[in-house]
């Protein structure tokens, strides 16, 4: 049962303004979809405060919202107005998550349904609210003073979690018990997900339960019960009796990757910017947002001209903020539509009218079988526009494939629909013969000239490349995907839920051979693809020609390379980040640089300075690097544990170039050694001598050392 | 008028130019209340429009954004934006806060006074409030609202002794990135300014920080440019100041308008004859060459804002060239009757994507245009037909200025003609290259 007690709020809405306009544009809709029954009334009090109705008309179930302009009534921060229900017992106080529902039926289906009040079960949100104080106080001690609570009761059982707790949050004192059974078990639809606003990290999922409720949580929800349980318990339980994780000290928890991997250098305020030179919380969006199609496709943005214009769509070359391994720029072959959304659009129908002449202007337009991607965007989803019958009309009457990968998507989502995109294109692969050659398609690769090389390579000794596929999207290569006896994925965690969700479920073996960043990887890679189609022997044998080429040619690289030592940055939930090509789209930078004769630092952040422990530390380093086939004398290892000492060894460390995934890093720039990324690697055996020659001249470069030199000075 | 093409509308929407007047004033955060979109639109400015631009970059991050979501907008979480301000309050070298929002928040009409009101307790540093307010405001309308909106509530200096009226502030100025054309315009203009007995307090906006903006307040004479003219009379009709409209000084004819105008702030008409009548004789001369080879008969078509679209067709008509088609990549709502009235062709307001690429075909097939003019988005259509290019305007991705480039004032006559004669000739020399 919840109990709220909250002071007053003099929060005051404006009839004329806000909810209200909504509800008109709500209410009209209702109203023509479902007869003439659904009105709008708007309080005739419109002294500071409002009431409006949902009136169904039949004096059953009308919903009432209104501000009494005095107080709020729900729990947590979210609450700002009162709602009640007007029914046939009288006038009940809707709880949040009754609330939630109608907002979210009204904004979804345009059909209201009205869940009865469950005074015994506390919303999600609720229970996210608290997750969200937690969150803060894990991560900012130093704001406890925002608020206070004394945890009275927790029980946390698999797939569910009660608290009792009374709390302090901005001022507003409440006491709470949450309890909520929240995992996906009775999931009966997906409703739309968004990037999760708790951890940042995982997806937001609002679901429909079987029994018709509406129910959300975040996908990376087991790590934030086990968090809040562990955090509570750690707060309950006297100091001494906190039991201290022995083999801790390298690797963070998962659910500590969760949020501090999830922090950006952009973020100046929070823990660990100051340190932070991998871009771990921007790639997942960018992977996500980076599809594209090398063929001709016509993208329909349904949308204002904010959401079209929150990327460039141009076709030419631009510089983004984060060093991605590849280009994020628009393909040349996509053709952006849009219904570019006016006021009056969604005042006279929602801008349905725009989205049906768009799709009839495509008609005549789009001319073959162009694949057609429909958008929809923020104000369509805010507003509940429904476009599914017009789309689903469209595709009956076109010849060009239809995709609507964003369907369900909430804001932000656009960004993280990888998976759905996929999804939605290999819904087109089409049952064909295949090869009568060995044959492979390629997953997860990007496209350039060095995956062409390899292509290439993999031609010479009889094996086709058929089809790539992701970041490419390109329709033909999803037609002929039935054509190749063989997947080749990319090992690559960013993929890993596209893989199990799309291409696993493809009637096509995969292997995932390790990425072919590196001489060895390289002959390993072509030498694995090679056995599964009994070509092991002849790839051995055109390897023998080349060998002695290749080797000599690495041998005098090596000779540069060893007098350059390059660095890595990182926090100890990092470290397996550059000795993994999981997490670096295959690439393996210990491995490659060591290969290709740098040396290696490793500036790794131990906040105590504590000898004892920096020593464990360095063990434990060691023993990954054992563990991962290096020598464990493979790298310098430093230690810092504030910034200037980090200043102090970019300035004056063994490092003469460090791994950073922001363009224009001052802290690199300022200390004078060259920053290098991902962007800086090619795969296979030309691509490997390119990516040295390429460090070598980073560390070269003179300029580096000047700038830094003048902006020491304060020239800049 | 919604457009049938339903292509790509080439007008940026009203958050670029408040995203364009935060970039250009070095002291102000920017907290948008928007889904985390925004951060990529940062992108659009830091690197690509603007190199010097320190809007977000590490370490110097200025721009912060609440990560708006579905549910926090219905229920009126206002949790994620009080953080952000709060960091933007927390953020070093800032010393004001600009809060605007993606235009969703306009539907719900979010009260962002009143919240103000409520998280501004616990900052330390002021805030100015410009929230999208429908979803067809351009980016001329959040530039102009930034400037406004300053107009309005920032504090300004006062005078320390009486108020001279050759102390000028000149108000209304497009500073669209910190680049040396930029810069080089506003010592152009601040040179005009002076050669006639002006002095320039305050230039609205030129990249300087917002205690060189609050120099206004010490100006006897507010000079109004057409970026900020309800901004100019605001500010005049704060201080007292006389009010000033000029045009802008782009090439010749209205250089030369331009100067005779602010002289009569100080009187000086006859030294403003002389300063005219010396520098065309020092630049005219100069320019035959490259008029006579490369401009004198040469086609183009034209995409700009209306006020550059007036100044620069004007100037490459002024030496012999010939206007074939111009575009507006704002709304028709920023042309008055007079300027309208100035423009040797109709411009096409706010064109699709397609419609223009339409036209460039059509001439093309009758062997025109000679060069395509204005910013990337335009070009890049034009670069797909091969045809020659000048990038100028905004935004400007792929032409960059690191020594002074000005477009305004006579050093931007000469500006502009070496601009539009390189571009010919060396789209001359590649195509002789390529056989043709």
């Amino acid at each position: 049962m919840s109990q709220v007690q909250s002071e007053k709020n003099n929060f005051k809405l404006r009839p004329d303004q806000g909810f209200a306009r909504i509800a008109g544009i709500v209410a009209e809709k209702l109203r023509r979809e479902s007869g003439s029954a659904w009105a709008v009334k708007p309080s005739p009090d419109f002294n500071g405060s409002v009431s409006f109705y949902f009136d169904r008309g039949n004096g059953q179930n009308i919903i009432r919202w209104h501000d009494d302009g005095a107080g709020i009534s729900l729990p947590g921060i979210c609450g700002r107005f009162s709602y009640s229900e007007v029914n046939d017992k009288g006038t009940e106080s809707l709880n949040l998550k009754a609330l939630e529902a109608v907002l979210m039926a009204v904004c979804r289906n345009s059909s209201l349904k009205v869940l009865a009040p469950e005074k015994d079960v506390i919303s999600t949100s609720d229970l996210q609210s608290v997750m969200l104080q937690i969150e803060r106080e894990w991560l900012t001690p130093g704001q406890a003073r925002w608020f206070d609570y004394a945890v009275r009761d927790v029980k946390i059982l698999k797939n569910e979690i009660s608290f009792s707790y009374n709390s302090e949050f901005a001022g507003v004192k409440f006491a709470i018990t949450q309890r909520g059974s929240l995992l996906a078990a009775d999931c009966h639809e997906k409703a739309f997900c968004s990037p999760c606003v708790i951890c940042e990290r995982g997806q937001f999922v609002l679901v429909k339960t079987a029994d018709n409720r509406t129910e959300s949580y975040c996908q990376a929800y087991e790590h934030q019960v086990e968090r809040a349980a562990a955090f509570v318990f750690q707060r309950a339980l006297p100091d001494d009796s906190i039991p201290v994780p022995e083999d801790d000290d390298i690797k963070a928890t998962p659910a500590d990757e969760l949020s501090l991997r999830a922090q950006t250098a952009f973020e100046l305020d929070r823990g660990r910017s100051w340190r932070q030179f991998m871009a771990d919380s921007d790639f997942p969006n960018f992977f996500s947002a980076s599809w594209q199609s090398s063929g001709k496709m016509a993208l329909v943005s349904h949308s204002d001209r904010f959401c079209l214009y929150m990327r460039p769509y141009i076709n030419g070359p631009l510089t983004p903020l984060i060093r991605y391994p590849w280009s994020n720029n628009t393909s040349p072959g996509i053709s952006i539509y849009t219904t570019d959304l006016t006021d009056s659009d969604i005042i006279n129908d929602g801008g349905e009218k725009r989205l049906s002449e768009l799709m009839a202007h495509l008609e005549t337009t789009s001319g073959g079988d162009c694949p057609i991607v429909v958008a929809d965007t923020c104000i369509p989803k805010l507003l509940a526009l429904e476009t599914g019958n017009i789309i689903d009309e469209f595709k009956q009457r076109s010849k060009s494939p239809v995709l609507r990968p964003f369907s369900d998507a909430a804001w932000g989502a656009h960004l993280d629909g990888l998976s759905d995109i996929a999804a939605e294109f290999m819904t087109h692969v089409e049952a064909r013969t295949r090869s009568a050659d060995p044959s492979i398609n390629i997953v997860g690769y990007r496209n350039g000239r060095d995956l062409e090389e390899l292509s290439s390579e993999l031609a010479g000794i009889g094996i086709r490349t058929v089809s790539l596929l992701l970041p490419n999207m390109d329709i033909e290569h999803v037609r002929d995907f039935y054509r190749a006896w063989l997947q080749v994925w990319l090992p690559s965690a960013h993929l890993s839920t596209v893989y199990e969700n799309v291409f696993s479920r493809l009637n096509i073996p995969h292997i995932i051979p390790n990425a072919p960043f590196g001489i060895t990887a390289s002959w390993k890679w072509l030498d694995e693809i090679a056995e599964n189609f009994g070509l092991g022997n002849a790839w051995r044998e055109e390897w023998k020609k080349r060998q002695a080429a290749i080797v000599q040619e690495l041998e005098s690289l090596k000779i540069t390379a060893s007098r350059i030592t390059l660095g890595f940055v990182v926090d100890g939930d990092q470290f397996p980040r550059i000795i993994s090509g999981s997490d670096n789209f295959g690439l393996n930078p210990v491995a490659f640089l060591k290969e290709s004769g740098f040396a290696l630092a490793v500036y790794f952040f131990e906040e105590s300075g504590d000898g004892y422990k920096k020593e464990r530390l360095r063990a434990s380093v060691n023993n990954d690097l054992t563990g991962a086939g290096l020598d464990s004398d493979a790298i310098d290892l430093r230690f810092f544990s504030n910034n200037e000492e980090l200043e102090a060894l970019l300035r004056s460390g063994p490092a003469v170039a460090v791994f950073s995934e922001y363009t224009g890093d001052i802290r690199l720039e300022k200390a004078g050694v060259a920053p290098f990324s991902l962007a800086d690697f090619e795969m296979g055996f030309a691509g490997a001598f390119r990516s040295i020659r390429r460090l070598v001249n980073r560390c070269s470069c003179q300029y580096t050392a000047r700038l830094g030199a003048c902006l020491r000075r304060g020239n800049k | 008028m919604s457009r049938q093409d339903f292509s790509l509308p080439l007008c940026l929407p009203f958050l670029d130019g408040v995203y364009a007047a935060a970039n250009a004033i070095s002291d102000v955060a920017l907290v948008l209340d928007s889904p985390s979109c925004a951060q990529q639109k940062a992108e659009r400015f830091h690197g690509n429009q603007d190199w010097q631009s320190t809007l977000s970059s590490v370490s110097r991050q200025r721009i912060f954004h609440s990560n708006l979501q579905l549910n926090s907008l219905a229920m009126g979480d206002e949790s994620n934006l009080h953080r952000a301000l709060l960091r933007a309050d927390k953020s070093p070298d800032t010393s004001a806060v600009i809060l605007s929002s993606a235009t969703m928040t306009s539907i719900t009409d979010k009260q962002f006074d009143l919240l103000l009101d409520e998280f501004s307790a616990n900052m330390s540093k002021p805030v100015f409030s410009i929230p999208s307010r429908n979803l067809r405001d351009d980016w001329l309308d959040g530039y102009a609202g930034v400037l406004n909106l300053l107009a309005e509530k920032l504090p300004l200096c006062e005078p320390s002794s009486d108020r001279n009226p050759l102390d000028v502030a000149v108000v209304g100025y497009f500073f669209e990135r910190n680049e040396a054309d930029q810069t080089a315009n506003v010592a152009e203009i601040s040179a005009l300014l002076k050669q006639v007995g002006l002095n320039v307090v305050s230039f609205w906006l030129s990249g300087g920080n917002l205690e060189h903006l609050k120099q206004a307040g010490r100006a006897g004479t507010v000079v109004s440019l057409p970026y900020g003219r309800k901004a100019a009379k605001t500010l005049s009709e704060r201080s007292g100041a006389a009010l000033v409209d000029v045009e802008l000084p782009i090439g010749i004819d209205a250089t030369a308008a331009f100067i005779r105008k602010v002289a009569s702030i100080s009187g000086k008409t006859e030294m403003a004859e002389n300063l005219i009548s010396d520098m065309e004789s020092l630049i005219l001369p100069k320019l035959s060459w490259p008029v006579e080879n490369w401009m004198m008969n040469r086609s183009f078509v034209l995409l700009a804002d209306p006020f550059m679209l007036q100044g620069l067709t004007e100037t490459f008509s002024f030496f012999g060239a010939i206007p074939l088609a111009l575009f507006c990549n704002a709304g028709e709502n920023h042309v008055n009757e007079i300027l309208a009235q100035n423009f040797p062709l109709k411009p096409v307001f706010e064109p699709g994507l397609e419609e223009v690429r339409a036209t460039l075909k059509a001439l093309q097939e009758n062997g025109a245009p000679d060069l395509c003019i204005g910013e990337s988005v335009f070009l890049s259509i034009a670069n797909q037909l091969r045809l020659p290019v000048m990038e100028i305007g905004f935004p400007s991705y792929f032409t960059h200025a690191l020594t002074d480039r000005p477009f305004m004032g006579y050093g931007g006559v000469s500006g502009l003609v070496e601009r539009f004669a390189n571009a010919l000739s060396f789209s001359g020399f590649v195509n002789y290259g390529n056989g043709k």
